[in-house]
């Protein structure tokens, strides 16, 4: 027996295969256990459309019928159901090399004595409703503040499936808390193991232990078999007040014999961390976390990466978009997209078989709940642009979640939860197509989220 | 702790198709000229472990999900960001 989505879903499944861009309602708070922020995912596979946050998972037949939820617990490995444990930031992607769903989300023990791990499902065909194979990546332990190597679990999850790798991401955590002098972790695991459920060889790699060091690694999933061999993980040194460099991390080879070259490469301007967004009536409700600058998703296709971020600019007075193109190690593309009057924050991007980008993000103001919209450009549009940004769904109203006492003083680590990311896939099975969903407020303390067709006759204007 | 918003001004989505609503000069931030150190072998090899999966499950054999455990075991913290004041200056 399985849970079945209401009616309305299930029209909406049947609706998005007909109609030209349009969008229905995923998965909600009330729906996912009640936490938050929901870390809204989404992937188009062949037969299915499956949309994941905390802690749930929606699958939807493209043919039509009902749209089944399953608990993220129904697919992981057990070792990742622990006592007292948690888990949480789901990352998904369908890999069209391999047609199968790949699937992670992190694991942290109770305590802080047992490392944490990744928790890496992949679907043993290209049916999200059929077998699926499981594995609990530990985490080496990671330095604290004394250098001493301590159990850590990976905080915010990387994603990044390659042709013949998968490489997985993470920021060393432990006990609620980043660990400060420790480097962003990688594994890298054979994915042709993987593919078969059997055991996987896993390389794990890590940088320099140093204070003033920290970062926070995003993998770019490989899009077309032109950008295959290596996988690309990137981030900026978010601990610096402004950096000046983007490091770019490129796992070569198959693992167990997999390597990682590191490379700074040097950009002008700035990258200073998005401010708090802004929302209707903040002076009580306070405003939306919009994190800290962190490399939020990277892209490659065509031989080239595509990665976005939220950053300060405008003098700081707003959260704009940051887009970077990067053909190897140079730099083509490195602007920001915003709007005066608003806050852009949490894209998340992707590039179809056209090569056109598409973006989808929240947007706020003092006048706006946030609200989900989608941009691009195609690759004949002028440099450095992006079109006018489309809205597909509208807040609400003002969102609160309970974390600050009204009126709210945000400050960092009360301010209301949002995000913490968004999520765009291409159509594996049309890969001029894609899917977008994001998170929009349904309630003063409720989120809910929000599934976008994007057919390429239908592109931003 | 938000630096005063400006005021509201509708510009940018006065701008026509292909216009960026904010644009590079803008920003004042134009491409990069990138300055590589490669190759930089900082984070060689670590460890290597084989990990063995549990075994598979099949979703279409599975009994009805549980979901009472979700928001039990939610890792429910504060968002694990940078704290601005442990930022520092320079970035090397």
């Amino acid at each position: 027996m399985r849970a079945h989505g209401s009616p309305a879903r299930l029209v909406g499944a049947v609706l998005v295969l007909a109609c030209w861009g349009c969008g229905f309602e995923g998965l909600s708070q009330s729906e996912s256990g009640g936490v938050r922020p929901p870390d809204t995912q989404i992937a188009a596979g062949h037969t299915q459309i499956m949309e994941a946050v905390n802690l749930r998972l929606r699958i939807i037949p493209r043919s039509g019928g009902s749209a089944v939820d399953r608990s993220i617990f129904d697919i992981i490995h057990p070792g990742c159901n622990t006592t007292g444990g948690a888990i949480s930031d789901p990352r998904l992607h369908y890999d069209t090399f391999s047609s199968r769903f790949f699937f992670v989300v992190l694991h942290a023990p109770a305590g802080t004595s047992t490392p944490g791990a990744w928790c890496l499902s992949v679907s043993a065909t290209s049916d999200a409703l059929g077998t699926w194979y499981r594995y609990r990546i530990a985490m080496p332990n990671a330095p604290n503040s004394s250098g001493t190597l301590v159990p850590a679990f990976p905080d915010y999850p990387g994603l990044g499936v390659g042709e013949d790798k998968v490489v997985l991401t993470g920021n060393p955590a432990s006990g609620g808390f980043l660990l400060y002098a420790a480097h962003s972790t990688i594994a890298a695991l054979n994915k042709s193991q993987v593919l078969a459920g059997v055991t996987v060889s896993v390389n794990y790699f890590t940088g320099p232990y140093d204070t003033s060091k920290l970062f926070l690694l995003q993998p770019a999933n490989v899009l077309d078999a032109t950008s295959t061999g290596n996988v690309h993980s990137f981030g900026v040194n978010a601990a610096a007040a402004n950096p000046s460099t983007l490091r770019r991390y490129r796992v070569s080879g198959i693992p167990p014999s997999s390597t990682v070259q590191m490379t700074a490469i040097s950009f002008t301007g700035n990258w200073k961390a998005p401010l708090f967004a802004r929302q209707p009536d903040s002076a009580t409700n306070g405003y939306l976390d919009a994190l800290d600058g962190r490399v939020l998703h990277a892209v490659f296709r065509d031989g080239k990466i595509t990665l976005v971020a939220c950053v300060a600019c405008d003098n700081s007075t707003r959260t704009c978009i940051r887009v970077v193109r990067l053909d190897g190690a140079t730099i083509t593309a490195f602007y920001n997209f915003g709007n005066q009057a608003k806050d852009y924050f949490f894209p998340a991007v992707t590039v179809d078989a056209a090569l056109n980008q598409l973006i989808v993000f929240n947007a706020s103001s003092d006048s706006e709940p946030a609200s989900v919209y989608i941009t691009g450009r195609r690759p004949t549009d002028p440099p450095q642009t992006l079109r006018t940004p489309r809205l597909v769904k509208a807040g609400i109203g003002s969102y609160w979640d309970g974390r600050c006492s009204r009126p709210c003083n945000c400050i960092f680590g009360n301010c209301n939860r949002w995000g913490d990311y968004s999520g765009v896939a291409v159509d594996a099975a049309n890969q001029l197509d894609s899917w977008a969903a994001a998170e929009y407020p349904i309630g003063l303390n409720t989120w809910g989220t929000w599934i976008e067709f994007l057919n390429h006759n239908n592109f931003p204007q | 702790m938000r630096v005063a918003a400006l005021p509201l001004l509708l510009i940018a989505f006065a701008t026509p198709s292909g216009v960026p609503a904010s644009s590079a000069a803008d920003e004042g931030e134009p491409p990069g000229v990138p300055e590589i150190y490669d190759p930089a072998l900082e984070i060689p090899p670590a460890l290597t472990l084989d990990v063995e999966p549990a075994s598979p499950v099949d979703l279409s054999t599975l009994g009805p999900p549980d979901f009472t455990r979700d928001a039990q075991m939610f890792l429910d913290n504060p968002p694990l960001r940078l704290d601005p004041s442990r930022q520092v200056d320079a970035d090397e």
